[in-house]
């Protein structure tokens, strides 16, 4: 992909987030003529630099939603919930073709399709023409389903041109095309352009009013509209007129919207009576032996009444004309209710077909979802302190030679040790800082990831029928960008949970006494080591009783259990699919998963909530990946990591103070009972070998339990870069990464949780 | 030369140009009773033929191209 083209997604995404967080503040402050023109340039340079690549879906999307937001911006629009839908629509449209381009290269196989439906949407708020998918529409039948101009046209042919032309062409297309006044300006030539469509079979050139005398001709503008008829397909002419879209109407027209067409100026108001005549008769009641004779009848008055146009063939299709052959009832009724009667079927399709758009473009799933941007922006004070370092470390590095020189030189041990060891402190000092330096480059502010929320809440509050307000805090709040990137996710869950089963409806709220908008906050700050983000809502909160009675259907023992205990069995696994609880108790809709994420980046996850009053979810997320601590042990001769945040303490025992409970091994540890595994057992490995007078014993947190690990003997502290496994190790859920010590070995880091996973449970 | 502008005829030869909608227009304007020679005329910009749509010239020699005759020629004698 070209240098260009990169930039060109990167800013585009960045034009579009700030369009789409615009139009939200637009929505609170219509009358904020500068937030309007912000997200308005926002649109307009999108626009312009997408021309720049041979993506036409793209811009004419973009250009339609620039065009509603120009009409805005001079009050002929008012910006209502309808207007900042569709173009919030455009714009997301637009983004997830960034997406896709960022991807592929290409836009998706769709695009060519999708981008007139959008531009019409849009269009249609102005009262503009748009190119109508004529996909959807050729679902109905019937000339009610061609747009008056289409009619129009089609009664034009009979005098210009034989129906037989059209009969034996494939395809047929109608095509208004009104072109931009200054498109002589732009060097196109609309007449050009329908020429080279070919196969015209109708080709009309008309304007707004009368023409003028050529004195008063501004021969610079153009005024023209063409209406076409041509045989082509649908595709062809979609591709041929991909450059024009914006200004051409285009539907496709069927050998029965021909005849439809024909029939309204071929018959006559006699024919007409005719045929209503005998569809009278038909419906009449008759005796049973008359009715063949009857039918025949009908049959041969009908034959005849088309006869008289001249057009018969034209008119029926073959089938049609059959079934005057047989005079059968129900046939003929057909016939005739297509002849003179309504068709109360046709009707329904657009209705149908507006429904499944706005089902369509609604969907909050993938609201202000960007491309995944391998890019961060870095301040540039950043980098000239990287840069600083890296001159140091190349001085730090030149005074190694002096010290091998002194060595050759038969130096004393004593004198190249203090040599040695002042050269590491140095080197140690800068490759320290450009750690912090490097790590810093990476931190991003939590904002990032709320910015995605006013949207996603607005829509729902809309679709809900809630009212809620949502506040932010700690947005500065920086974390590790690849935390943030996964944060995002799990996030969405909670504020979508929180909406929809956490907040009231306005009436519910008034009727607990609380104000009507519900509030949803969202907070993050630090804590230490690690980022911690609050998911606040002001709701029913969750009823601790209606968990317990849901917990005794599914076969828990809840005898003793607290009121919070309670509550974070919304997290265990299994009761997400418990239907009742999101009824009951407004939670617990895939919490697992989300924990099961949140578990996953080396974070936890808790929930305060008061019944009535309001819930609280907090995450607790290492402020960055990179870098891991761990504490090394070893089993069975091997070197393995523990990550330190999961260990609690490192104890020395007599094996006299392991007792058996049950059937199985644990130590007392200040009144609370630490069930004991063999590391070296758990990792496939033969046991430890316990010294004679002591057993060493590393006590982990799993889950919020406490476990003892027998292992054979402890080592260091490292912070260490921990890479994923992959390779043959990538499916190893044991292992959550591998690091280079020091001395060059690899040391596998162990994910404590899925080493004694299974040990725990049998426990 | 795609525009030959006489006393009372233009003749329009090859493909006239959006340059030549301009001075086809002036001459339009200042011609008494113009007429138009399209014998030897392959297209019409839009421009120009916007521009005999107003002014309605005579037609004294019909274009031999058939996208012309079929479809311009009818608008320009209506």
């Amino acid at each position: 992909m070209s240098e260009l083209l990169d930039q060109f997604i990167e800013e585009g995404s960045e034009l579009l987030t700030d369009a789409v967080s615009g139009l939200l503040e637009v929505e609170r402050r219509p009358d904020d003529a500068e937030l309007l023109n912000v997200v308005f340039r926002a649109a307009h340079t999108f626009k312009g630099a997408s021309g720049l690549f041979d993506f036409a879906p793209l811009t004419q999307v973009v250009h339609a939603a620039e065009d509603v937001l120009d009409a805005v911006r001079q009050g002929r629009l008012t910006p209502d919930a309808t207007v900042v839908d569709a173009a919030m629509v455009a714009f997301d449209l637009a983004q997830a073709w960034l997406a896709q381009i960022a991807q592929t290269g290409q836009l998706p196989a769709d695009a060519e399709q999708a981008a007139p439906r959008a531009a019409a949407t849009l269009r249609a708020l102005l009262g503009q023409p748009g190119l109508l998918d004529a996909a959807a529409v050729s679902v109905a039948s019937g000339p009610q389903r061609l747009p008056e101009w289409a009619a129009d046209a089609l009664r034009d042919l009979r005098d210009r041109v034989a129906l037989d032309v059209m009969d034996g062409a494939a395809t047929v297309v109608a095509l208004r095309y009104t072109p931009d006044a200054a498109v002589f300006f732009r060097g196109d030539d609309p007449l050009g352009t329908v020429r080279e469509l070919g196969a015209t079979v109708l080709l009309d050139i008309g304007r707004d009013g009368a023409w003028p005398a050529i004195a008063e001709l501004d021969q610079y503008d153009c005024a023209v509209s063409l209406t076409v008829i041509a045989a082509v397909s649908l595709e062809e002419a979609r591709e041929r007129l991909r450059y024009v879209s914006d200004e051409v109407e285009l539907v496709e027209v069927t050998a029965a919207d021909v005849r439809a067409a024909s029939l309204e100026s071929a018959f006559s108001d006699a024919v007409r009576g005719i045929l209503a005549a005998q569809r009278k008769l038909l419906a009449a009641p008759c005796p049973d032996d008359q009715r063949d004779e009857r039918l025949r009848s009908i049959a041969n008055s009908i034959r005849g009444a088309l006869d008289s146009t001249g057009r018969a063939t034209q008119l029926l299709d073959p089938d049609e004309l059959d079934a005057l052959g047989t005079a059968d009832a129900a046939a003929l009724e057909r016939v005739l209710a297509r002849l003179v009667g309504d068709q109360p079927s046709r009707s329904d399709h657009p209705s149908d077909q507006a429904s499944d758009q706005t089902d369509e473009s609604g969907s909050p799933a993938n609201a202000g979802r960007a491309p995944v941007s391998r890019t961060v922006k870095v301040d540039q004070a950043k980098l000239d302190h990287l840069l600083e370092l890296v001159g140091e470390l190349v001085v730090a590095k030149n005074a190694l030679p002096f010290i091998a020189r002194a060595a050759e030189d038969g130096a004393s041990n004593r004198l190249l040790a203090r040599s040695i060891k002042e050269s590491h402190q140095a080197t140690n000092r800068i490759a320290e800082e450009l750690q912090a330096t490097a790590m810093g480059m990476r931190m991003l502010p939590v904002g990032v990831v709320f910015g995605r929320f006013p949207r996603l809440v607005r829509d729902l509050a809309r679709r809900l029928d809630k009212q809620i307000c949502l506040v932010t805090e700690g947005e500065d709040t920086a974390a590790d960008k690849d935390v943030l990137e996964l944060l995002a996710d799990p996030l969405v869950h909670l504020v979508r949970n929180c909406l929809d089963h956490g907040l009231e409806t306005p009436q519910e709220r008034i009727a607990a006494g609380k104000p009507a908008e519900g509030r949803l906050t969202l907070r993050a700050s630090q804590e230490a080591d690690s980022v911690r983000v609050d998911v606040c809502d002001d709701g029913r909160g969750i009823d601790p009783d209606a968990i317990r009675r849901v917990a005794v259907k599914r076969g828990l023992e809840v005898d003793g259990l607290s009121d919070q205990g309670a509550r974070e069995l919304i997290f265990a696994p299994g009761f997400s699919t418990a239907e009742s609880i999101s009824d009951l108790s407004g939670r617990g809709v895939g919490m697992d998963a989300v924990r099961a994420v949140i578990e996953k980046l080396g974070g936890s996850i808790g929930v305060e909530s008061e019944t009535g009053a309001g819930t609280t979810v907090s995450l607790k997320l290492p402020l960055s990946m990179a870098v891991t601590r761990v504490m090394v042990v070893v089993v069975a001769g091997q070197r393995f990591g523990i990550p330190v945040e999961h260990v609690r303490e490192t104890l020395r025992v007599s094996p006299s103070s392991i007792k058996g409970i049950g059937h199985h091994p644990a130590i007392e540890l200040r009144g609370h009972v630490v069930p004991l595994f063999d590391l070296g057992e758990e990792l496939g490995l033969f046991p430890a070998e316990p010294e004679e007078d002591a057993v060493r014993i590393l006590v982990v947190a799993v889950g919020g339990e406490e476990v003892g690990l027998i292992v054979e003997r402890f080592e260091d502290h490292f912070d260490l870069i921990c890479k994923p496994p992959d390779g043959v190790l990538a499916g190893n859920r044991a292992l959550s990464g591998t690091a280079l010590l020091g001395d060059g070995q690899v040391l596998l880091v162990l994910n404590v949780k899925e080493v004694l996973g299974h040990a725990v449970a049998v426990a | 030369m795609p525009l030959q502008l006489l006393d009372s005829t233009a003749v329009l030869t090859g493909a006239v140009s959006v340059e030549d909608a301009e001075p086809l227009t002036e001459w339009l304007r200042q011609t008494q009773d113009p007429a138009v020679d399209l014998g030897g005329c392959a297209h019409i910009h839009t421009a120009a033929l916007q521009a005999l749509l107003s002014a309605r010239p005579r037609i004294s020699v019909m274009p031999a191209d058939d996208f012309l005759l079929a479809w311009i020629v009818p608008l320009l004698e209506s």
